[in-house]
């Protein structure tokens, strides 16, 4: 089982870092055919009758505080260009993303628990899965924070009795940095927060307190108006001893699904 | 660089996670062992099919082990006793002169669990107890202790024996457990079974 799981993980990681070092690559092509004008430069022809000049005279403007002592917009940096065709670069208009996605975290060996299951004729775990609902602010052009809702399941199957389960339920802070491209996004993702974990065994259910991290890149590709597609992958700690047994259900994850922007 | 190359990449993942399911629904059959048992099963306050049959009133107790779901016999005083069900409907040939005994459990220094299993070959109609002395850790751990029993009875003498002269197929009728030693013993999970099938594979995850 581990290496059904394992081979469509790494297909997974191989795809999306080869698409996404594709998508970059295309991306600079892009910018330097269209001359992308270095910060505080005039793109040539801009007049103030512009796109651009009504562009930048909305809440989003790229410019210095005005006069009036208004403070600018964190999210507009001044160092884009004015040039329209690379607004999506700026992508000012974004202040809140809300994402949906499953999860699948691979199976790990080094889990003590899994070991005393094995000697009381329960099966390998099995890979944990669940879904996870997060909300981010964006603060500035790179940087979003926020919080993430997670739920996560496993189980060990048995030959004769129930399956032993592992929810768990968890909330973390998130720090999300993305660079903004003409695709989507790329960035990195980090979270860390606490969760408890059930664990049921025979009809009966223990509760423990553990804490939970993860962090790894992500893509958010667009699909149709605010929705895009998301992927992130990366590791994934969630870990406790559990009656003298290390419980290890973390690991290298695997996340697909869909995020609005507001 | 357009969107199409990437929405295909996202259909790619998603048709990935699919097969992941797919691969997921393969059954698998649980392995024909001689006899198994975790104590989950209760019958009027005592694991079905087990009995005290030697040591003091109250040496024997159904325990909780690892976890509050996870449950045992605890025997307690020299020469505490305890048989339980065989398995009649489970059958296998005999390959090697001995069977295993594959014991999740511990003991405390001053005592040694005796397993002794009663085996009908089924095919000539023999029977014989085949036993062994299992020296458990004192605390729960990870793995399981395995013994070898061996009959009591050489084959000229009517016992029961497999290798070169045949492979007998046997059942077991009975199993039980003794203490041997001022101390206590729990067991939490036992298999029987052919020498080396003990420790047969485990359900796959899903």
């Amino acid at each position: 089982m581990l290496r059904a799981v394992r081979t469509p993980l790494v297909g997974c990681f191989v795809l999306v870092l080869a698409s996404g070092a594709l998508l970059a690559r295309a991306q600079e092509e892009s910018g330097a055919s269209v001359g992308v004008p270095q910060p505080g430069s005039t793109v040539v022809g801009e007049s103030d009758d512009s796109f651009d000049a009504e562009f930048e005279s909305d809440a989003f403007d790229t410019t210095a505080p005005s006069s009036d002592g208004a403070e600018a917009d964190p999210i507009a940096d001044g160092s884009e260009p004015a040039d329209p065709t690379l607004e999506v670069f700026q992508d000012a208009d974004t202040r809140w993303l809300l994402a949906l996605n499953y999860i699948v975290a691979q199976r790990l060996e080094d889990d003590d628990f899994e070991e005393v299951l094995a000697a009381r004729g329960y099966g390998g775990g099995a890979p944990s899965f669940g879904g996870e609902l997060t909300a981010l602010r964006r603060l500035t052009k790179w940087l979003s924070l926020g919080a993430r809702l997670g739920v996560r399941h496993r189980h060990w199957n048995h030959f004769h009795l129930t399956p032993a389960t592992m929810f768990g339920v968890d909330l973390q802070l998130v720090a999300n940095a993305r660079w903004v491209a003409r695709f989507g996004d790329v960035g990195v993702d980090a979270a860390g927060g606490l969760g408890f974990a059930a664990i049921r065994l025979n009809g009966t259910t223990d509760l423990h307190v553990l804490g939970r991290a993860q962090a790894g890149p992500m893509v958010a590709i667009h699909v149709v108006g605010p929705l895009r597609a998301i992927v992130r992958f990366g590791y994934d700690f969630f870990q406790r001893e559990i009656a003298g047994y290390r419980m290890n259900s973390g690991g290298g994850y695997f996340a697909v699904g869909f995020e609005v922007r507001e | 660089m357009s969107e199409r190359p990437a929405k295909s990449l996202a259909m790619r993942a998603l048709l990935l996670l699919l097969l992941m399911g797919l691969a997921c629904r393969d059954p698998e059959p649980p392995p024909t062992r001689l006899f198994e048992d975790g104590f989950e099963s209760l019958c009027d306050g005592v694991p079905c099919g087990w009995e005290q049959i030697a040591g003091p009133d109250g040496g024997v107790r159904y325990v909780e082990t690892i976890l509050a779901g996870e449950h045992g016999i605890e025997l307690s005083g020299d020469g505490t006793a305890v048989r339980g069900p065989g398995g009649p409907e489970r059958t296998a040939t005999l390959t090697f002169g001995t069977i295993e005994a594959r014991v999740s459990g511990i003991c405390d220094e001053r005592a040694l669990l005796v397993v002794d299993a009663a085996i009908v070959d089924v095919e000539r109609g023999l029977s014989d107890t085949f036993s062994g002395v299992a020296a458990l850790p004192n605390e729960f751990g990870a793995s399981s202790t395995f013994v070898q029993l061996t009959g009591s009875r050489a084959l000229l003498d009517g016992g029961i024996s497999g290798g070169p002269l045949g492979s007998p197929t046997i059942q077991v009728t009975a199993l039980a457990f003794r203490v041997q030693g001022a101390g206590t013993c729990t067991i939490d999970h036992v298999v029987v079974d052919d020498t080396n099938l003990t420790d047969t594979p485990t359900p796959r995850a899903c």
